[in-house]
């Protein structure tokens, strides 16, 4: 409901073209698929002719313009400076390009779905070898898709414990199961990789048992012996291992931090003022 | 192949047999161990302890099945803190697992500590992550409206728990509980401009990422996975499911120091007789 | 909404400033340097054991949207088809999101198409898999156990399924190149993958392996903003550290400038 709304705003605020006759309150479904589809037909057929419009040695710098454009509210909302209420006035523009953005990208989920299909239907028509899993794909997504339907449509008990079995009884659990793997991959992965081949992996290592023990009950007990007061108590494995967290790790962390964040920054950059074209594709437009 | 070089290339097979049998043992037949409460939970409780009763809280829930081992612990022990002390609080989850898990927990307290939905505390339900930000930037200029209705489709505005309650100012404490990381967003969003004190549950992977903000101020505190949980609950003075796992966390945290150790005494003893050779 | 302070927002003009005038100077082409990243190196080494070995690739571009981590590994993406198609060597892309499938459907299609060999282009290697984390993860464990995978790349943003994937590609005894901005995760990749991109080095990516001017000349705005900050610490260092002495010296709490303030 909360997407449909948002959509509703967006539409009625950004494109009144279609919308702003049909999406009434109270209008019909069949309205609001209409609007939502006329809109984006005379939208994306704008912008399709203005391109096509332009000569094709000026449409790198139009879509470069409309890079730019775009760009633009989002960085002057920030660096103009906020109202006492901590907005601006190009605040409210943005919150609702975002809400629309937001609606936009979930119509893409669509195009995710169509892949699926297609990879398991191609599989399970030609019969490849584990066909029969490409199967389960199809019964699995149908019965889920139905049971979150009848439970949505007709909220009763019935439909109610056949969606909390499914969701609840597999999903979750599966959920579960999988994350649960990592527990025994950190066992094999650590014992393979904690070997003393130089000085910096002791260092390393020693470093390693000192933050595994000193996150755990039995580092605290190992070293239960030392007073929890005073200059020893350093020295107390949880003490030790919150130091290393507390001061090595977070030098360490902040100064990646920067490099990535300046990496971002830079790479938004190029995007925004496209001059990072050629990095995914090459053909012309 | 001797023996030290076995113990370079042990069957992972073994290894996953010996840590499931180091982590059901303490689980099934129990392991009391001491528990040290750092002062980074100490600033969770503090928090808690600190926030006025004329304010709400909000306990944010963004994970799902899988971290519910870690998670889980975190939330109940928040839950059960802030109703001891008769400070309301709403849920809001971004997970939809987790909004069921954590309004399942929430029932199952205020039964035991004889609380009442809807006046002691709320649950928002869940909504999808993409509108995690739309959400934070409304924030300001008011919460019922952007919220809308409870988990059940009631309005906000019907359910006294939310008397008084109207922007971002009236929320006297945060409390995010993630397998997920947005807590940048709640830094930039909330904290920045509203100094609203934020407590943080991650998972214990990702504890060494949260000291950043724990040392920068920008947090209160920090819950790091269910050895965090487990300390509050020993502040709180209730075991709960956290309290009882730290027998199964330092045993599997054993058996793989211990598997270091043989991997590496098979390393250097091959190393040395592989030199004497040469 | 959190908005700069005049401080930060002269910060950043300078930073982006720094990175343009290092873009446009290398443009006019000032010859830069770049240092070797053995993780990036060692990209074409894992595209060359897949060929030899006849068996597909695996490239997986995260768990994120498209943000500008995931841009980045496809830009990186961009590069590694290139090669495939070149040798023909299979290239699956498992994707979280779907317009991250969509985009690296498209950049598959121009690279085979661009090498010559658009039939080769198999539109079933780039999948959607699912949105949810763990279902996406146990998809890739089963393309990587199934497919018998030569070499796996995992670039993007990734969460607690990095080891997972790193992991079970390590069992199959797949070549693994990792890289990601996620600072949790990159101790996952360092013990499983046999190369990890760190850190900033992530970003540096496309520059190194495509050695445009305006990515060189990026990367060395970037080391000239970092250093600006570098001075800006050890500045405020000082200044904290004399007016915790000296209190009476209001002036040397600056470093206060680049809190955000407050509403």
């Amino acid at each position: 409901m909360y997407i449909l709304a948002t959509l509703k705003t967006f539409l009625l605020k950004w494109f009144p073209i279609f919308t702003h006759g049909m999406l009434k309150p109270g209008a019909p479904w069949y309205a609001w698929l209409g609007g939502i589809i006329g809109d984006f037909l005379i939208i994306g057929g704008i912008l399709f002719l203005i391109l096509r419009m332009v000569p094709a040695r000026y449409r790198k710098s139009l879509i470069a313009l409309l890079t730019f454009l775009g760009g633009v509210p989002y960085a002057l909302e920030f660096f103009w400076p906020a109202s006492k209420g901590g907005d601006n006035f190009l605040s409210l523009f943005v919150r609702q390009i975002g809400d629309g953005t937001n609606v936009l990208y979930s119509f893409a989920l669509g195009l995710g779905i169509f892949s699926l299909m297609r990879f398991h239907a191609n599989n399970l028509i030609r019969k490849r070898p584990g066909w029969h899993n490409n199967l389960a794909f199809f019964v699995a997504f149908f019965t889920m898709m139905l049971a979150g339907f009848a439970n949505s449509v007709h909220h009763n008990a019935v439909n109610s414990n056949v969606f909390d079995m499914l969701f609840g009884g597999i999903v979750s659990a599966l959920g579960s199961t999988m994350f649960s793997t990592i527990g025994f991959f950190i066992v094999s992965a650590a014992y393979r990789a904690f070997r003393i081949r130089s000085g910096e992996a002791t260092l390393m290592l020693a470093a390693a048992f000192v933050v595994m023990l000193g996150q755990v009950p039995v580092g605290a007990w190992m070293t239960s012996g030392i007073p929890e007061n005073g200059v020893w108590a350093n020295l107390r494995l949880e003490n030790l291992s919150y130091w290393i967290l507390n001061q090595p790790n977070m030098a360490a962390q902040r100064g990646m931090y920067f490099g990535i964040e300046i990496g971002a920054l830079a790479m938004a950059l190029r995007t925004w003022l496209s001059l990072e074209r050629g990095s995914f594709f090459e053909k012309e437009l | 192949m001797t023996i030290f070089e076995k113990l370079q290339h042990i069957d992972r097979r073994i290894m996953y047999l010996l840590l499931l049998l180091v982590i059901a043992w303490p689980l099934i037949w129990g392991m009391d161990m001491p528990i040290m409460v750092s002062p980074a939970v100490k600033g969770v409780y503090n928090a808690v302890e600190k926030m006025p009763k004329d304010k709400m809280a909000i306990i944010i829930v963004y994970w799902g099945s899988g971290t519910i081992a870690e998670n889980r612990p975190q939330v109940e022990a928040l839950m059960r803190h802030f109703m001891m002390r008769n400070k309301r609080f709403a849920v809001l989850a971004f997970d939809p697992q987790g909004s069921k898990f954590s309004y399942d927990s929430a029932k199952i307290i205020s039964s035991e500590l004889h609380k009442t939905y809807g006046k002691d505390w709320v649950h928002w339900g869940f909504r999808p992550p993409a509108n995690l930000i739309p959400l934070l930037q409304s924030f300001p200029h008011d919460v019922i409206k952007n919220i809308g209705t409870d988990i059940n489709g009631t309005p906000l505005g019907k359910l006294p728990v939310m008397n008084g309650i109207k922007t971002i100012k009236d929320i006297g404490l945060l409390a995010d509980t993630t397998s997920v990381g947005e807590l940048d967003y709640w830094i930039a969003y909330v904290h920045g401009p509203y100094r609203t004190p934020i407590v943080y549950g991650p998972t214990a992977v990702m504890t060494a990422d949260a000291f950043n903000s724990l040392d920068a101020g920008q947090i209160n505190g920090l819950l790091p996975g269910m050895q965090g949980a487990a300390a509050y609950e020993k502040m709180l003075g209730r075991k709960g499911f956290a309290t009882k796992a730290t027998g199964a966390l330092s045993s599997s945290h054993l058996l793989i120091i211990a598997l270091i150790i043989l991997g590496n005494i098979g390393y250097i003893i091959t190393r040395r007789r592989q030199e004497q050779q040469a | 909404m959190n908005h700069a302070t005049l401080p930060v927002g002269m910060l950043i003009l300078v930073i982006c400033a720094l990175i343009l005038f290092k873009i446009f100077s290398a443009r006019r082409g000032k010859s830069l340097f770049i240092r070797r990243i053995p993780g990036l190196s060692a990209i074409d080494e894992a595209i060359g054991r897949a060929t030899e070995m006849g068996r597909p690739m695996m490239f997986s571009p995260g768990l994120l949207g498209l943000g500008l981590p995931t841009l980045q590994a496809l830009s990186i993406l961009k590069h590694i088809t290139t090669i495939a198609a070149k040798y023909r060597t299979r290239i699956i892309v498992p994707t979280c999101d779907s317009v991250v499938f969509t985009i690296a459907e498209e950049i598959s299609k121009e690279a085979y198409t661009n090498e010559g060999v658009p039939e080769q282009f198999n539109p079933d290697d780039i999948r959607f898999l699912s949105d949810d984390q763990f279902a996406y993860a146990s998809g890739c464990v089963g393309i990587l156990n199934r497919e018998k995978v030569a070499s796996s790349f995992l670039f993007g943003y990734f969460y607690a399924e990095s080891l997972i994937l790193a992991e079970t590609g390590h069992q199959v005894g797949a070549m693994q190149v990792a890289g990601t901005p996620a600072i949790t995760q990159i101790p996952f990749f360092i013990t499983a993958a046999d190369y990890t991109i760190i850190g900033d080095e992530f970003y540096a990516a496309s520059a190194y392996l495509s050695r445009e001017p305006t990515l060189l000349g990026s990367l060395v705005g970037q080391d000239y903003a970092k250093a600006v900050l570098v001075i800006i610490i050890i500045a405020g260092i000082i200044c904290t550290t004399l007016a915790g002495f000296y209190p009476s010296w209001h002036w040397l709490t600056w470093m206060d400038w680049f809190k955000p303030v407050s509403q």
